[in-house]
């Protein structure tokens, strides 16, 4: 058997992903988080001085306090298996990457375990995030020069 | 000689002993009562998972001694094997133990590879009691083979969960009364292109059934001929895979066929395509299949250990999933 | 078993949420006049402009505090509302220190004003407010 026909076997075997099933799961998931966020906002503008574009800081940094409980009890991952993007997406799900290694990496210490791998799965998403916004912000202020658009 | 990797015991080692030692998730295995020790505590109350794994592997190697009334300094060879990095877990263990030791590596086929050695040393004469096993360790092994444990990532149907559990075996001269080791076929590496590391049973599948065929072809007999042909961790879509691949190959009866990773947790969902690890066909072989052996419920077995020879780096350099497959033929007389 | 729940705190949530709907409240628009300007104008163009869905203005000595709330699908340009809104009220009353704010904290913030007994505290009230809506993050 070759590799051409091994493949189509395999495919045909291999149980199919449930697209329509995982989105629909995601969406629920990832919409349940950020309801919950929406209510830490709201909590924030009612009994703090926050505005809806302050508020959004202190929210962040809740959220990945709830995520860092819930990755520490073992929760977030059944979550994950559960929402799939729906639980990676939000702030959560960066924050379950970056407490995940940093629980994993404990055993080998705070400097060159804890400290050093914290970043291991997040690290490439906040290289990637700064890159793109540099990307996206270059071409606004391009468009801007060139009189396309506006501020 | 009778042909290329291939090898026939005329003097029938004979396993007399074996120590199974399992996680505390292996509570939820169909084989949990099998099992000689089931810790409550998945790091056996120390402070790493890899001591824990090393742990595991001590005690299943004074369980499988004990049964037999010996101290590890009686024993002669230690052959054991693990997937953690440099096989440290294997070392540590071998440290305790103090037993001349090879730390073997073949994946998850390291059960089987082992128990080939130790059957050959004990066939030239060289050994007493040689111990043979692998052992896994569910933390240990994800954190290297994947992402943190604690990382919530969606595995697909066909992910395979690693099991946390050593299996020991110590392989004596021929002894009535006890299951002893007739032939055995050393794998070839079999890789068909596969890259997916969440579906491992379908990589694996092919090299199962290539050594499958050539044990039948080379020693000369039939699936028929066996009571059970038993894989080492295909899971379940690996093992749908290996009967579609058996069955081109012209052997349609797959009645005693089983998989110990497809069976290793029963049915439970939450374990998707079933177990995986080193440590789940040594698990499986040196409890249930060793005890329906010595009661005389098999007589005649075939184990085929599996292996996906992979690193985490060959992976992300998009490389295939080679992998091998060792077989060993068990009888009871 | 943990599926389960899962469906079911999910089914439960989305049947909170159709019996609550999005209430569609009409436009609910609040002006208080503490001084001597024709609140009229004001009180027209939040009315006329189907983007609104609730506003508060405060005219205070020569300040003019307005907040406003949109309906759902055009929260996503209520900034660019917002300066609409100031550009236009700057015209009606270019005496005064007009200030808009489309922030949901400031319209509650106002509400709270508007209901408070004592006057003499409205001004440094006033003042907070709009540093409030200064601050950038």
């Amino acid at each position: 058997m070759d590799e051409k026909k091994y493949a189509k076997l395999e495919q045909e075997i291999s149980p199919k992903i449930p697209l329509m099933k995982n989105i629909l799961k995601a969406f629920l998931t990832g919409g349940i988080i950020c309801l919950v966020a929406q209510f830490v906002a709201l909590f924030y503008m009612t009994y703090f001085d926050f505005t809806e574009r302050t508020a959004s800081n202190p929210t962040v940094a809740t959220m990945i306090f709830f995520s860092m409980l819930l990755t520490g009890f073992g929760l977030y991952k059944k979550i994950g298996q559960f929402g799939g993007a729906g639980s990676a997406v939000p702030i959560t799900g960066f924050g379950n990457a970056v407490i995940s290694a940093a629980i994993e990496h404990k055993s080998e210490g705070y400097v060159l375990g804890v400290g050093s791998n914290m970043f291991k799965l997040a690290g490439s998403v906040i290289l990637f995030g700064v890159f793109s916004a540099f990307v996206v912000a270059l071409i606004k202020t391009i468009l801007v020069k060139l009189g396309v658009v506006s501020w | 000689m009778v042909g290329r990797g291939l090898l026939t015991f005329k003097t029938l080692p004979s396993i007399s002993a074996t120590g199974v030692t399992a996680g505390p998730l292996e509570k939820k295995s169909s084989f949990k009562d099998k099992f000689d020790k089931v810790y409550d505590d998945e790091r056996c109350g120390l402070e790493t998972n890899e001591h824990a794994h090393a742990k595991m592997m001590e005690d299943a190697c004074m369980i499988a001694l004990s049964k037999i009334d010996s101290l590890p300094s009686d024993a002669d060879y230690l052959l054991i094997g693990d997937l953690v990095n440099q096989m440290t877990p294997s070392n540590f263990c071998a440290t305790t133990m103090g037993i001349p030791y090879i730390g073997l590596f073949s994946a998850c086929a390291t059960s089987v590879s082992s128990l080939i050695l130790a059957a050959l040393l004990t066939e030239v004469g060289m050994s007493e009691i040689a111990i043979a096993g692998a052992a896994s360790q569910h933390n240990a092994i994800e954190r290297q083979f994947r992402y943190p444990v604690e990382y919530g990532s969606q595995k697909p149907a066909t992910a395979q969960w690693t099991v946390t559990a050593a299996g020991v075996a110590a392989i004596t001269p021929h002894k009535k009364g006890f299951p002893s080791i007739e032939c055995a076929t050393i794998g070839c590496v079999t890789d068909l292109g596969m890259t997916d590391p969440f579906n491992m049973g379908a990589a694996m599948a092919p090299a199962a059934a290539d050594t499958l065929t050539r044990h039948l072809s080379g020693h000369g007999t039939s699936v028929n001929d066996y009571d059970v042909i038993m894989t080492g961790d295909l899971g379940k879509t690996g093992f749908e895979l290996y009967k579609k691949l058996v069955a081109n190959k012209g052997i349609d009866d797959t009645k005693n066929f089983r998989d110990a990773g497809a069976e290793f947790y029963g049915k439970d969902p939450s374990f998707l395509a079933g177990a995986s690890g080193a440590g789940c066909s040594a698990a499986i072989y040196f409890s249930e299949i060793f005890e329906k052996m010595k009661i005389g419920k098999y007589k005649r077995v075939l184990l085929i250990a599996t292996g996906a020879l992979l690193s985490p780096m060959s992976f992300q350099q998009e490389d295939t999933i080679p992998c091998i497959a060792h077989a060993i033929e068990l009888t009871m007389k | 078993m943990e599926g389960m729940n899962i469906r079911k705190f999910g089914l439960l949530i989305i049947i909170v949420f159709l019996l609550l709907g999005c209430s569609n409240v009409k436009n609910d628009i609040r002006v208080q006049n503490n001084s001597s300007e024709d609140p009229v104008k004001i009180k027209e163009l939040l009315t006329k402009d189907e983007r609104i869905k609730s506003a508060a203005v405060l005219f205070h000595e020569r300040e003019l505090l307005t907040a406003v709330r949109m309906k759902t699908f055009s929260r996503f340009s209520k900034r660019k509302i917002g300066k609409e809104l100031e550009k236009k009220l700057k015209e009606y009353y270019p005496e005064l220190n007009v200030t808009v704010s489309v922030d949901n904290k400031i319209l509650m913030e106002m509400n709270k004003l508007m209901d408070m007994k004592k006057q003499e505290k409205v001004s440094k009230k006033i003042k907070k407010l709009k540093s409030l809506i200064k601050e950038e993050t």
